[in-house]
Protein backbone atom coordinates (compact mmCIF):
# COMPACT_ATOMS: atom_id res chain seq x y z
CA UNK A 1 0.00 0.00 0.00
CA UNK A 2 2.61 2.08 0.69
CA UNK A 3 3.69 2.28 -3.25
CA UNK A 4 3.82 6.20 -4.76
CA UNK A 5 1.36 5.21 -7.90
CA UNK A 6 -1.26 3.36 -5.46
CA UNK A 7 -1.52 5.94 -3.21
CA UNK A 8 -1.80 8.67 -5.87
CA UNK A 9 -4.23 6.27 -7.51
CA UNK A 10 -6.48 6.68 -4.06
CA UNK A 11 -6.12 10.72 -3.79
CA UNK A 12 -7.24 10.91 -7.43
CA UNK A 13 -6.86 9.68 -11.16
CA UNK A 14 -6.64 11.67 -13.93
CA UNK A 15 -9.45 10.06 -16.76
CA UNK A 16 -7.76 7.42 -18.83
CA UNK A 17 -8.31 9.34 -22.08
CA UNK A 18 -9.06 12.71 -23.56
CA UNK A 19 -12.91 13.62 -22.07
CA UNK A 20 -13.88 15.80 -24.90
CA UNK A 21 -17.21 17.27 -23.03
CA UNK A 22 -13.87 18.55 -20.76
CA UNK A 23 -12.77 20.40 -23.74
CA UNK A 24 -16.22 21.91 -24.97
CA UNK A 25 -16.62 22.83 -20.60
CA UNK A 26 -13.24 24.98 -21.34
CA UNK A 27 -14.10 26.56 -24.55
CA UNK A 28 -17.39 27.11 -23.82
CA UNK A 29 -15.62 29.58 -20.40
CA UNK A 30 -12.70 30.88 -22.09
CA UNK A 31 -15.52 32.36 -25.04
CA UNK A 32 -17.68 33.70 -21.90
CA UNK A 33 -14.76 34.88 -20.22
CA UNK A 34 -13.65 36.60 -23.55
CA UNK A 35 -17.30 38.20 -23.95
CA UNK A 36 -17.24 39.42 -20.45
CA UNK A 37 -14.54 41.04 -20.59
CA UNK A 38 -15.47 42.49 -24.15
CA UNK A 39 -18.40 43.69 -22.04
CA UNK A 40 -16.17 45.58 -19.56
CA UNK A 41 -13.94 47.27 -21.60
CA UNK A 42 -17.42 48.81 -23.55
CA UNK A 43 -18.45 49.75 -20.90
CA UNK A 44 -15.74 51.58 -19.28
CA UNK A 45 -14.79 53.35 -22.55
CA UNK A 46 -18.91 54.28 -22.78
CA UNK A 47 -18.69 55.30 -19.06
CA UNK A 48 -15.23 57.43 -19.69
CA UNK A 49 -16.74 59.16 -23.27
CA UNK A 50 -20.02 60.46 -21.44
CA UNK A 51 -17.78 61.44 -18.25
CA UNK A 52 -15.78 63.50 -20.29
CA UNK A 53 -18.72 65.07 -22.50
CA UNK A 54 -20.41 66.14 -19.08
CA UNK A 55 -16.52 67.49 -17.48
CA UNK A 56 -16.89 70.03 -20.24
CA UNK A 57 -19.83 72.13 -19.44
CA UNK A 58 -18.06 72.69 -15.77
CA UNK A 59 -14.98 73.47 -16.95
CA UNK A 60 -16.08 75.54 -19.42
CA UNK A 61 -17.75 77.42 -16.45
CA UNK A 62 -14.89 77.28 -14.41
CA UNK A 63 -12.70 79.45 -17.42
CA UNK A 64 -15.78 81.73 -17.44
CA UNK A 65 -17.18 80.52 -20.96
CA UNK A 66 -20.59 80.34 -21.26
CA UNK A 67 -22.94 79.08 -23.54
CA UNK A 68 -22.52 81.41 -26.13
CA UNK A 69 -18.77 81.30 -26.38
CA UNK A 70 -18.96 77.55 -26.33
CA UNK A 71 -21.68 77.30 -29.54
CA UNK A 72 -18.82 76.62 -32.11
CA UNK A 73 -17.17 74.24 -30.03
CA UNK A 74 -20.41 72.47 -29.53
CA UNK A 75 -21.01 72.71 -32.95
CA UNK A 76 -18.21 71.07 -34.20
CA UNK A 77 -18.22 68.51 -31.48
CA UNK A 78 -21.96 67.31 -32.64
CA UNK A 79 -21.13 67.53 -36.69
CA UNK A 80 -18.30 64.80 -35.39
CA UNK A 81 -20.32 62.87 -33.13
CA UNK A 82 -22.71 62.29 -36.06
CA UNK A 83 -19.92 61.58 -38.29
CA UNK A 84 -18.86 58.75 -36.09
CA UNK A 85 -22.24 57.65 -35.66
CA UNK A 86 -22.75 57.36 -39.29
CA UNK A 87 -19.24 55.69 -40.29
CA UNK A 88 -20.09 53.31 -37.30
CA UNK A 89 -23.37 52.58 -38.90
CA UNK A 90 -21.62 52.33 -42.16
CA UNK A 91 -19.23 49.42 -41.28
CA UNK A 92 -21.25 48.04 -38.51
CA UNK A 93 -24.91 48.40 -38.96
CA UNK A 94 -27.47 45.92 -40.25
CA UNK A 95 -27.09 46.98 -43.67
CA UNK A 96 -22.79 47.75 -43.11
CA UNK A 97 -21.76 48.57 -46.74
CA UNK A 98 -17.96 48.42 -45.72
CA UNK A 99 -18.61 45.55 -42.91
CA UNK A 100 -16.49 43.59 -46.22
CA UNK A 101 -13.39 46.21 -46.55
CA UNK A 102 -13.61 46.33 -42.66
CA UNK A 103 -12.72 42.48 -42.33
CA UNK A 104 -10.14 42.76 -45.42
CA UNK A 105 -7.73 45.10 -43.41
CA UNK A 106 -9.43 43.47 -39.81
CA UNK A 107 -9.84 47.09 -38.64
CA UNK A 108 -10.89 46.87 -34.72
CA UNK A 109 -13.26 49.73 -33.96
CA UNK B 1 2.79 15.10 -28.61
CA UNK B 2 5.70 16.13 -29.72
CA UNK B 3 7.26 19.25 -28.97
CA UNK B 4 7.20 20.97 -32.37
CA UNK B 5 3.55 20.17 -32.71
CA UNK B 6 2.77 21.50 -29.69
CA UNK B 7 4.76 24.80 -30.19
CA UNK B 8 3.01 25.50 -33.62
CA UNK B 9 -0.47 24.39 -31.57
CA UNK B 10 0.90 27.37 -29.17
CA UNK B 11 1.14 29.84 -31.85
CA UNK B 12 -2.00 29.10 -33.52
CA UNK B 13 -4.20 29.40 -30.09
CA UNK B 14 -2.69 32.97 -29.28
CA UNK B 15 -3.77 33.99 -32.84
CA UNK B 16 -7.22 33.13 -31.43
CA UNK B 17 -7.70 29.78 -32.68
CA UNK B 18 -10.05 27.53 -30.46
CA UNK B 19 -9.39 24.56 -32.19
CA UNK B 20 -5.85 24.61 -31.92
CA UNK B 21 -6.29 25.42 -28.20
CA UNK B 22 -9.13 22.75 -27.76
CA UNK B 23 -5.80 20.07 -29.05
CA UNK B 24 -3.97 21.20 -25.80
CA UNK B 25 -6.46 21.20 -23.65
CA UNK B 26 -6.90 17.20 -24.43
CA UNK B 27 -3.19 16.83 -24.40
CA UNK B 28 -2.57 18.31 -20.83
CA UNK B 29 -5.87 17.55 -19.27
CA UNK B 30 -4.93 14.53 -17.83
CA UNK B 31 -2.19 16.27 -15.30
CA UNK B 32 -3.89 19.23 -14.32
CA UNK B 33 -6.82 17.20 -13.69
CA UNK B 34 -5.20 14.46 -11.42
CA UNK B 35 -3.11 17.40 -9.87
CA UNK B 36 -5.82 19.07 -8.70
CA UNK B 37 -8.20 16.05 -7.69
CA UNK B 38 -5.32 14.74 -5.62
CA UNK B 39 -5.05 18.51 -4.00
CA UNK B 40 -8.62 19.20 -3.51
CA UNK B 41 -9.61 15.58 -2.84
CA UNK B 42 -13.15 16.54 -4.45
CA UNK B 43 -13.54 15.64 -8.28
CA UNK B 44 -16.11 18.34 -9.08
CA UNK B 45 -14.52 21.08 -7.11
CA UNK B 46 -10.85 19.77 -9.13
CA UNK B 47 -12.58 19.40 -12.81
CA UNK B 48 -14.20 23.20 -12.21
CA UNK B 49 -11.02 24.65 -11.07
CA UNK B 50 -9.03 22.89 -13.90
CA UNK B 51 -11.78 24.85 -16.67
CA UNK B 52 -10.58 27.86 -15.27
CA UNK B 53 -7.34 27.47 -15.06
CA UNK B 54 -7.53 26.21 -18.74
CA UNK B 55 -9.67 29.22 -19.22
CA UNK B 56 -7.52 31.70 -17.71
CA UNK B 57 -4.13 30.28 -19.51
CA UNK B 58 -5.96 31.01 -22.67
CA UNK B 59 -5.67 34.90 -21.56
CA UNK B 60 -2.23 34.81 -20.10
CA UNK B 61 -0.82 32.31 -23.52
CA UNK B 62 1.15 35.10 -24.26
CA UNK B 63 2.90 35.48 -21.22
CA UNK B 64 4.40 31.33 -22.04
CA UNK B 65 7.70 31.51 -22.98
CA UNK B 66 8.27 28.54 -24.08
CA UNK B 67 11.79 27.72 -21.39
CA UNK B 68 9.15 25.28 -19.40
CA UNK B 69 6.46 23.05 -20.75
CA UNK B 70 3.33 23.97 -21.13
CA UNK B 71 1.48 21.69 -18.77
CA UNK B 72 3.95 22.84 -16.10
CA UNK B 73 2.87 26.84 -17.10
CA UNK B 74 -0.82 25.62 -16.62
CA UNK B 75 -0.31 23.74 -13.50
CA UNK B 76 1.08 27.16 -12.39
CA UNK B 77 -2.20 28.66 -12.83
CA UNK B 78 -4.26 25.96 -11.48
CA UNK B 79 -2.49 26.15 -8.55
CA UNK B 80 -2.77 29.83 -8.11
CA UNK B 81 -6.32 29.03 -8.39
CA UNK B 82 -6.79 26.36 -5.93
CA UNK B 83 -4.98 28.57 -3.46
CA UNK B 84 -7.66 30.92 -3.92
CA UNK B 85 -10.76 28.84 -3.61
CA UNK B 86 -9.32 27.73 -0.29
CA UNK B 87 -8.93 30.50 1.28
CA UNK B 88 -12.62 30.91 0.53
CA UNK B 89 -13.65 27.45 1.87
CA UNK B 90 -13.87 26.58 5.36
CA UNK B 91 -11.57 23.44 5.72
CA UNK B 92 -14.79 22.18 7.97
CA UNK B 93 -16.94 21.82 4.82
CA UNK B 94 -14.43 19.93 2.39
CA UNK B 95 -14.13 17.45 5.33
CA UNK B 96 -18.13 16.78 5.14
CA UNK B 97 -18.35 16.32 1.31
CA UNK B 98 -15.38 13.91 1.93
CA UNK B 99 -18.27 11.06 2.31
CA UNK B 100 -20.33 12.15 -0.10
CA UNK B 101 -17.34 12.97 -3.18
CA UNK B 102 -16.40 8.84 -1.99
CA UNK B 103 -20.21 7.54 -2.97
CA UNK B 104 -20.48 9.85 -5.97
CA UNK B 105 -17.32 8.82 -7.68
CA UNK B 106 -16.35 5.35 -6.46
CA UNK B 107 -19.40 3.54 -6.28
CA UNK B 108 -18.40 0.35 -7.01
CA UNK B 109 -15.31 0.38 -4.60
CA UNK B 110 -15.18 -2.18 -1.89
CA UNK B 111 -15.84 -0.61 1.82
CA UNK B 112 -12.20 -1.68 2.53
CA UNK B 113 -10.56 0.90 -0.15
CA UNK B 114 -13.10 3.35 0.81
CA UNK B 115 -11.89 3.64 3.87
CA UNK B 116 -8.66 3.72 2.90
CA UNK B 117 -9.41 6.52 0.22
CA UNK B 118 -11.01 8.28 3.09
CA UNK B 119 -7.99 8.41 5.48
CA UNK B 120 -5.71 8.94 2.91
CA UNK B 121 -7.43 12.22 1.96
CA UNK B 122 -8.24 13.25 6.07
CA UNK B 123 -4.35 12.77 6.27
CA UNK B 124 -3.46 15.37 2.80
CA UNK B 125 -6.06 18.04 4.03
CA UNK B 126 -4.18 18.30 7.88
CA UNK B 127 -1.22 18.87 5.37
CA UNK B 128 0.54 22.04 5.14
CA UNK B 129 -0.78 23.90 1.64
CA UNK B 130 2.72 23.65 -0.17
CA UNK B 131 3.15 20.26 0.99
CA UNK B 132 -0.08 19.06 -0.02
CA UNK B 133 0.40 20.65 -3.46
CA UNK B 134 4.06 19.39 -4.18
CA UNK B 135 2.90 15.44 -2.71
CA UNK B 136 -0.02 16.01 -5.19
CA UNK B 137 2.41 16.46 -8.52
CA UNK B 138 5.16 14.19 -8.01
CA UNK B 139 3.46 11.38 -6.08
CA UNK B 140 2.12 9.75 -9.17
CA UNK B 141 5.26 11.01 -10.56
CA UNK B 142 3.13 13.45 -13.27
CA UNK B 143 5.52 16.00 -12.75
CA UNK B 144 9.41 15.91 -11.53
CA UNK B 145 10.48 17.72 -8.44
CA UNK B 146 12.20 20.19 -10.76
CA UNK B 147 9.06 20.91 -12.39
CA UNK B 148 7.01 21.09 -8.81
CA UNK B 149 9.45 23.41 -7.87
CA UNK B 150 8.74 25.98 -10.46
CA UNK B 151 4.92 25.49 -10.82
CA UNK B 152 4.69 26.52 -6.90
CA UNK B 153 7.39 28.78 -6.79
CA UNK B 154 9.32 26.74 -4.08
CA UNK B 155 13.31 26.07 -4.07
CA UNK B 156 14.04 22.58 -5.52
CA UNK B 157 15.90 21.86 -2.03
CA UNK B 158 12.13 22.41 -0.83
CA UNK B 159 10.06 20.83 -2.73
CA UNK B 160 12.13 17.19 -2.18
CA UNK B 161 11.38 17.59 1.48
CA UNK B 162 7.95 18.39 1.15
CA UNK B 163 7.43 15.18 -0.74
CA UNK B 164 9.51 13.11 1.53
CA UNK B 165 7.78 14.23 4.99
CA UNK B 166 4.38 14.31 2.61
CA UNK B 167 4.90 10.26 1.93
CA UNK B 168 6.27 9.87 5.14
CA UNK B 169 2.87 11.15 6.96
CA UNK B 170 0.33 9.18 4.25
CA UNK B 171 2.25 6.08 4.84
CA UNK B 172 1.74 6.83 8.74
CA UNK B 173 -1.94 7.58 8.09
CA UNK B 174 -2.21 3.68 6.80
CA UNK B 175 0.18 2.38 9.69
CA UNK B 176 3.17 1.59 7.90
CA UNK B 177 5.52 0.62 10.06
CA UNK B 178 8.60 2.07 9.93
CA UNK B 179 8.70 5.37 8.46
CA UNK B 180 10.07 8.72 9.91
CA UNK B 181 7.38 11.42 10.94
Amino acid sequence: MSDDFELAALLGEAPATPDPDFRFDVLARTAERARRRQARQNAFRVTTMFALIGLVFPLAHTFGLGLTQLQPLLLVAGLLGVAYVLALWTLEGPRAVLARSRAVLRLPL
Amino acid sequence: MDSGEEARLIGLARGGDYAAFGRLVDAHQGAVRAFLRRVTGNYADADDLAQEAFARTWEVLYRFDGTSALRTFICGVAFQYWRRARRSQSRREARETAYADLSDTQTDENPERAAQRLALRKAMEELPQDQRAALALCLGQDFTHAEAAEILGLPLGTVKSHVSRGRARLQVAFGVAGVER
